[in-house]
């Protein structure tokens, strides 16, 4: 498994009021016998007396790499540096973020720097959306639609308030920004604990197995009201590693400030195991998973959520980086 | 537990060896009053101090003392001598006094805040870390400068003036002897990046900071103008400079390079290279990195830890002279390194260092 011994991270994000404190202090407070550190923002208050709760604030740093989009949470490289000094080891690190947050800096802060890299993982980025205000807030600037398109978990949220008509617009709204993360309805932000932490949502059979549209073509059923879309993009056979990290390398470069979210597993040449990879902006992180099984074809896929994305001329970069 | 070092020693050393099975994030050497033996502090990421000092003829004596709540599992992030022991900091937000008797006296505490800096001006005054605050410690009140733009990640007293690092540079406080509000003064030094560490010059003519982004900079303490120097491919998470201040090295890289400070100073010169081929590879083949530096401040000597949980010391400067190499943790990086020159009862140092494992060392040496 990829990643193995690394201590998986669940970023918690969602407009103010969408039950981010009702599921910290549900995740808190249930008996799950596992020891997790919550980062929570300056404006946070949690009703459980933990002590594992840290305050911070949240510290946006520019990275002198010369990418100019990629900024990260200096509080969290802080943080976490001193968090792996205690005896006490930890089953999870979970993050908070205010409710107007961009997701990028707190999501790079997982890519960037090396210490973090070394000793913990991104394991799920959660959004929860408030099914009754979400509308009001998609409306209102462009944040909600950013923590939406960067989830791998929404919950949607606070389900009781609205009709099942409202509920079912609402979610196809969710489903036109990111159609390829795993949505859950709830109310009061009554999740089951292992849907939220330590899902693993960037292991290859995850990524399946929670969002079956991810090898699916996308059709043209979907309605964009909103600029920002989710393209998945599929290659029978194999890749050659270095066309591709090439490709890759120009698209994240010249479209990564518009690109929030890129995920793919892929068939390499003369490799029996698959390749993984994810990214965040420009940045992007690589490992190998569980080789393919004997017999079973071999394809490569991936997807883009991001603003103003040209689906036509990525399917054929894509498809030049197939092996011959 | 027996030390494993090297029967060839350059100088007449004794060492003794611990093994805590907890991080040690900190140490430091309280020198202690004339006739006494040196008292050192070592914390640790269970929670508590270690005070050791060697007893009359020479057997080592240890105390443990708890400054966070144990049901709390928190950390000691910071450690600096203070009166006969030590004040240290934590991240249940605490700061404590611990006498050299062992006693805990809590100065501070400001829950869910980390005070993971601590710096203790000559004449006892306690400054620390408080996000993006400074505490100061004046008598039995707490004063609360800033706030700054960012996070104080590390402080330093030069002089009477306080000088604090955080993203984006370095921010300078004065005041009057009592700090009074109306008094103090802040200038901003900026330089981007993520400064993390700060070291003053044995001369006190330079202050050099350490960024997590693979730099170092330097400050002249007269009017804070700036060097500029060359890239360092590394995290400079630790500094030290050379006794007579005219080399300035760093971490974060396997080779000892030594930024020049004579003649013009460093700018537009490529460093010394001090030291290299410490030996030794990692599992990817690589040379081990330098994890910390220390080093004599009243004379020659280096001390070097580096990730592979290897200690180096150079305690001889000529040419052809061997370093001690001590294993100390197999392939765990030291974490904390300190030296300490003494004059009393004879010239001589101790140094002492931790490993992320719990591996410690102190060596005294005569000079």
């Amino acid at each position: 498994m990829a990643g193995a011994g690394l201590i998986p991270v669940t970023i918690l994000t969602g407009y103010l009021g969408a039950g981010k404190t009702t599921l910290l202090n549900r995740i808190l407070s249930e008996n799950h016998g596992k020891k997790f550190a919550v980062i929570i923002n300056e404006f946070g208050e949690l009703g459980v007396d933990e002590q594992l709760v840290i305050s911070a604030d949240e510290e946006i740093f520019e990275m002198n790499n010369g990418c100019i989009c990629c900024t990260v949470r200096g509080d969290l490289i802080r943080v976490i540096g001193g968090l792996l000094k205690r005896s006490q080891k930890l089953d999870g690190i979970i993050v908070e973020t205010t409710g107007l947050a961009d997701p990028a800096p707190v999501a790079q802060t997982f890519f960037a720097d090396a210490e973090v890299q070394s000793r913990t993982r991104l394991d799920t980025i959660v959004t929860l959306v408030d099914a009754k205000h979400v509308t009001a807030q998609l409306a209102e600037g462009r944040e909600a639609a950013e923590q939406i398109a960067f989830a791998d978990l929404l919950i949607l949220n606070k389900t009781d308030l609205v009709t099942a008509a409202e509920l079912e617009a609402v979610q196809q709204r969710l489903r036109s920004i990111n159609r390829f993360a795993e949505l859950i309805r709830s109310v009061e932000s009554e999740v089951p604990l292992a849907k939220v932490l330590n899902r693993q949502s960037f292991e290859l059979d995850r990524m399946i197995e929670i969002a079956p549209d991810f090898l699916a073509p996308e059709g043209h059923h979907h309605h964009h009201d909103s600029d920002i879309q989710s393209v998945s993009l599929t290659l029978p056979g194999e890749v050659e590693l270095e066309d591709f990290e090439d490709w890759m390398g120009f698209i994240l470069k010249s479209k990564g400030a518009d690109i929030f979210r890129s995920k793919g597993i892929l068939a390499l040449a003369g490799e029996r195991r698959r390749l993984v990879f994810q990214g965040v902006h420009m940045q992007m992180r690589t490992s190998f998973a569980q080789p393919w099984r004997p017999g079973q074809s071999r394809s490569s896929c991936m997807v883009f959520i991001g603003r103003n994305l040209d689906e036509d001329e990525l399917r054929k970069g894509f498809e030049l980086c197939a092996a011959f | 537990m027996k030390p494993k070092i090297p029967a060839a020693a350059p100088k007449p050393y004794s060492a003794f060896q611990f093994s805590f099975d907890h991080y040690v994030t900190a140490v430091a050497v309280n020198r202690g009053l004339p006739g006494q033996s040196p008292l050192i502090g070592l914390a640790l990421g269970d929670g508590t101090v270690r005070l050791v000092r060697q007893e009359q003829g020479s057997s080592w004596q240890g105390q443990e003392v708890r400054i966070v709540d144990a049901a709390l599992a928190g950390s000691v992030l910071c450690l600096a001598a203070l009166g006969d022991g030590f004040v240290a900091g934590a991240d249940d937000g605490s700061l404590s006094l611990v006498t050299a008797q062992g006693l805990v006296e809590r100065l501070a505490h400001h829950p869910q805040r980390w005070i993971d800096a601590v710096a203790v001006r000559r004449d006892g005054l306690v400054a620390f870390s408080l996000g993006k605050f400074v505490g100061l410690r004046l008598g039995d009140t707490e004063l609360k400068l800033g706030p700054l733009p960012f996070s104080v990640t590390d402080l330093l007293w030069v002089r009477n003036r306080l000088a604090v690092s955080h993203f984006g540079g370095l921010s300078v406080f004065a005041g009057d002897s009592n700090w009074h509000e109306d008094e103090v003064t802040v200038q901003q030094y900026r330089w981007p990046g993520n400064h993390e560490k700060l070291k003053l010059s044995p001369d006190g003519q330079y202050l050099a900071s350490g960024l997590r982004d693979g730099e170092i900079h330097v400050w002249r303490t007269g009017d804070f103008s700036d060097m500029q120097m060359a890239g360092y491919p590394g995290r400079v998470a630790s500094l030290a400079w050379s006794w007579d201040s005219l080399h300035l090295v760093g971490s974060g890289i396997p080779e000892l390079l030594g930024w020049p400070f004579d003649g013009d100073g460093p700018e537009g010169r490529p460093p010394d290279l001090l030291w290299s081929g410490f030996g030794g590879q990692d599992s990817a083949g690589a040379p081990p990195r330098i994890s910390r530096v220390a080093s004599a401040s009243h004379r020659f000597g280096w001390a070097v830890g580096l990730e592979n949980g290897q200690l180096v010391l150079h305690l001889d400067d000529r040419p052809k002279a061997k370093p001690l190499v001590v294993p100390l943790a197999k392939g765990r990086a030291v974490t904390a390194l300190d030296w300490c020159d003494l004059n009393q009862p004879e010239p001589g140092a101790v140094i002492v260092a931790g490993c992320e494992n719990g591996k410690s060392i102190i060596i005294t040496v005569k000079l």
